[in-house]
């Protein structure tokens, strides 16, 4: 009978079998950062050049990862990554990825208009805007808004109901 | 709470208005994103972290472990798992947790499902692991046990843990694999899958198998045959089938599974050593599914699942002229299950779910056949409705709050609340830490309350109350960097109003009723070491402590005190691969005490190529005889367990 239903069903719709999609995590955390970024407004005067500035300090998959959105666009802006070796070179960066926990690098970014971007757990107490993880073998976010808006961006409210976590005035400890 | 809903509703109408101001990305921008979130992540750390933040203590088995362990039944699976102990009365498999496996019990304090279907039936709660399970090894992804009661989900059953063998989709195993294998005792078994997609996106997967056993040649000297060995008595034939189809939001299944089993141990007084006294049991499982996904806030989804289940013995109590009893029990139900969840509020995930159930028919008979004399004619129906809900609130980066409440009635019982908290804490990447309390309920069963073979060896009980159990537990995990988890799960579970077999007399033959009798507290420890990064060994070990003690402080039977489990599988060396897997476990108390018992399982395989491997399967290795303390129904003071057995298998995909 089962061997019947099986021949039945392979006969009747043109199925052919596919092998599974893999992704790798920081190929598919690269992929959203960018989708994430459709949904981040700078201040309009970061916004009147053509470029949007990824920025990086540190050594880690992620940053690798980034170096491939180069090229690609964001409304009218066109992706630029760079490798910063000091923070005096932060001027111009709309984003800044950090690997890892960077004090002499947090006094230089605040209140400047630099979304700041990580993928370490606890980050959001090191400075991160936006931090991605790994959850339940899928990529979750959080938000740090009360951060993202003394920064002076904005983020629709879209990204935050995909958030993990967000903090904001009535969160925070 | 009021003020942070206010507050938090008012940051998103700001946000709105702020954001409205510049050019707003699409819908599209959002759906595109919304892909990328749902897509699962491959490599070395998609399992690692995957379940540390579930809001319960979860453990997992996946396919790539058991197929190189050599695992043919979902059991054989779930006996890798910290806690969990495996028997046979071979009549029926059963399944241990917590230092908690009654004996003839049927399995109905741990809720299987089938992809979130639920197994157990609707006469006897019946959910077997071994080959009474509608779903073989080689169609699972994976099998996850939820450690401790679900009833605050699942509702009746979900006492001790949920199984959730979450099967094979198409794209995982894309296309026709065929298994042949044959072995010592009659061993034959033809195991094929075949899982394809289409352009449409549509998605299926299509398994069979068939397997039989002549079973073992078994010397049982108490059963008074004149030489001691009962001979061609322990077959075991069995027959299961599963095809799903998915397409876009619709997604249809159907399991179905027979299987047939002699019973050798002369049950309930039956003629030992004489053929013809077995056990029938047939399963089926239809469920259509629909779910909508994320649309903005709000995600609905709706199942409607049709079962039924039959049950057929025959027990041979004469011979010349026959003497032949049967026992009938059939059963179908329905369940319509829907669930909204909606995430308007920040850091909250609430689900709303409501379930109904009815069971039109509930039949069990007992009957002689020649002449005919009916003694049992039962035939009741069964209805129930649930309502639940769910908040799971993220607190901050390292905290989460779940709290679950559901409200079941079932018709001729009061209603039973099962509320469920966990909180999760996770310091940092590596490390997680839960506390969970909850409590959980199941009803009686019809077999327990209705079942009554005219006072020849059981008499109804249609009073019997539902029982209750709460449970508070922590569990912890670490992630070693090296790739190691280390796992710790400490429980303290008490059972008020279990359900249990009680003999109405001193008389070894006495007749059994179904009672609530007293309490139980089950206390323990699981300690888990695994290797959670693939590509060399992969292996785990595990301890537990249990203790397992009614309320005069009496060790429960078939709970042992220790037990200790573990597995390897060496990296492919060439084109061969070696798993071994073993259990110790400590005495059980029954009739009789049961010495300690150990098994080793190994498979040897060789790739042939590229379609097709080889296999050399061996069960209980060391050739150990274990025992089993004994179930109500066997004339035995023990089971003796199944002795070693090997058998040969080829594989190849098309």
């Amino acid at each position: 009978m089962a061997a019947l239903l099986l021949l039945a069903l392979a006969g009747a719709a043109p199925l052919r079998p596919v092998a599974a999609q893999a992704a790798g995590p920081d190929g598919l955390k690269a992929e959203v950062v960018y989708r994430a970024l459709m949904f981040v407004n700078w201040p309009a005067e970061r916004e009147h050049g053509r470029a949007l500035q990824l920025c990086t300090a540190g050594d880690s998959g992620l940053e690798t990862a980034l170096q491939g959105l180069a090229g690609r666009s964001i409304r009218h802006l066109s992706i630029e990554v760079r490798r910063l070796a000091r923070p005096d070179q932060l001027g111009g960066c709309h984003l800044l990825y950090l690997s890892e926990p960077r004090p002499a690098w947090r006094a230089l970014l605040d209140r400047q208009p630099v979304l700041v971007l990580s993928d370490q757990a606890g980050m959001l107490d090191q400075g991160a805007m936006l931090n991605l993880q790994i959850e339940d073998g899928r990529i979750v976010f959080d938000v740090d808004l009360d951060a993202v808006r003394r920064a002076g961006l904005a983020i629709s409210a879209k990204l935050l109901r995909l958030a993990r976590y967000v903090r904001h005035p009535a969160t925070s400890p | 709470m009021k003020y942070l809903i206010a507050s938090a509703a008012c940051g998103l109408l700001g946000l709105l208005t702020h954001a409205g101001a510049h050019a707003a990305p699409g819908a599209e921008d959002e759906d595109q994103l919304e892909a990328l979130l749902r897509r699962e992540v491959q490599g070395p750390s998609r399992y690692a972290q995957s379940l540390m933040d579930a809001p319960a203590a979860v453990s997992v088995i996946t396919r790539q472990e058991s197929a190189a362990l050599g695992h043919q039944t979902i059991g054989d699976m779930l006996g890798r798992l910290p806690g969990v102990y495996l028997g046979n009365t071979r009549s029926y498999s059963n399944l241990g947790v917590r230092g908690f496996n009654r004996p003839g019990d049927y399995n109905s304090r741990v809720l299987m499902a089938i992809d979130g279907q639920r197994v157990n039936d609707a006469i006897y709660d019946q959910g077997l692991p071994q080959l009474e399970f509608p779903v073989v090894a080689e169609w699972a992804k994976r099998v996850e046990l939820v450690q401790g009661p679900g009833s605050s989900i699942y509702g009746s059953n979900a006492l001790l843990g949920v199984v959730n063998v979450v099967t094979l989709d198409g794209a995982d195993a894309p296309g026709l694999s065929v298994l042949g294998s044959a072995g010592s005792r009659g061993q034959r078994r033809v195991e094929m899958h075949y899982g394809a997609t289409d352009a449409a996106g549509g998605d299926l997967f299509v398994g069979l198998n068939l397997q039989r056993t002549a079973g073992e040649t078994l010397f049982l000297p108490e059963l008074g045959t004149a030489d001691g060995w009962i001979r061609g008595l322990d077959g075991e034939r069995q027959a299961a089938v599963l095809a799903k189809y998915r397409l876009g939001r619709w997604k249809l299944s159907m399991a179905a599974v027979q299987r047939d089993k002699d019973a050798p141990t002369a049950p309930y007084g039956t003629l030992p050593g004489v053929s013809g006294t077995r056990y029938t049991d047939r399963q089926l499982m239809v469920e259509a599914a629909y779910d909508e996904g994320w649309q903005d806030d709000l995600r609905r989804s709706l199942r409607l699942g049709l079962s039924q289940y039959d049950f057929r013995g025959r027990y041979v109590f004469g011979q010349s002229p026959d003497v032949i009893d049967r026992d009938e029990a059939y059963a179908q139900w329905l369940t319509l299950d829907a669930r909204v969840l909606w995430r308007g509020l920040l850091n909250h995930e609430l689900m709303a779910g409501a379930e109904i159930r009815t069971s039109p028919y509930g039949i069990q008979r007992n009957y002689q056949v020649a002449p005919y004399e009916s003694r049992l004619d039962s035939d009741v129906s069964q209805d129930s409705a649930a309502l639940s809900v769910q908040d799971q609130w993220r607190l901050s980066q390292h905290w989460q709050l779940t709290t679950g409440l559901r409200l079941d009635h079932a018709r001729g019982f009061s209603p039973a609340l099962s509320p469920r908290t966990v909180l999760v804490f996770r310091p940092d990447e590596r490390q997680t830490l839960k506390l969970m309390w909850a409590r959980s309920f199941r009803s009686p069963n019809l077999y327990e309350r209705y079942y009554d073979d005219g006072g020849q060896t059981q008499l109804a009980n249609p009073g019997l109350k539902p029982e209750r159990l709460g449970s508070a537990e922590l569990a912890w995990e670490y992630l070693l960097a090296s790739g190691q988890a280390l796992s710790a799960n400490l429980y303290d579970t008490r059972l008020n109003r279990l359900i249990e077999q009680v003999p109405l007399s001193d008389d070894p033959d006495a007749v059994v009723q179904y009672v609530n009798r007293g309490r139980v507290r089950l206390r323990g420890l699981d300690l888990g070491v695994e290797q959670r990064v693939e590509g060399g060994w992969l292996w785990r070990a595990s301890a537990s402590w249990m203790d397992a003690r009614d309320e005069q402080g009496r060790r429960l039977s078939n709970a042992p005190t220790w037990m200790v489990k573990g597995h390897a599988i060496t990296p492919p060396w060439r084109a061969w691969q070696l798993g071994v897997e073993w259990t110790a476990l400590g005495t059980r108390l029954g009739r009789v005490k049961v010495p300690p018992a150990c098994f080793v399982n190994a498979q040897l395989s060789y790739r042939i190529d590229a379609r097709q491997s080889l296999a050399l399967q061996v069960d209980n290795l060391l050739d150990r005889d274990n025992l089993d303390p004994s179930s109500p129904d066997a004339a035995l003071s023990a089971i003796p367990q199944s002795r070693r057995a090997w058998r040969l298998a080829w594989r190849t995909a098309f």
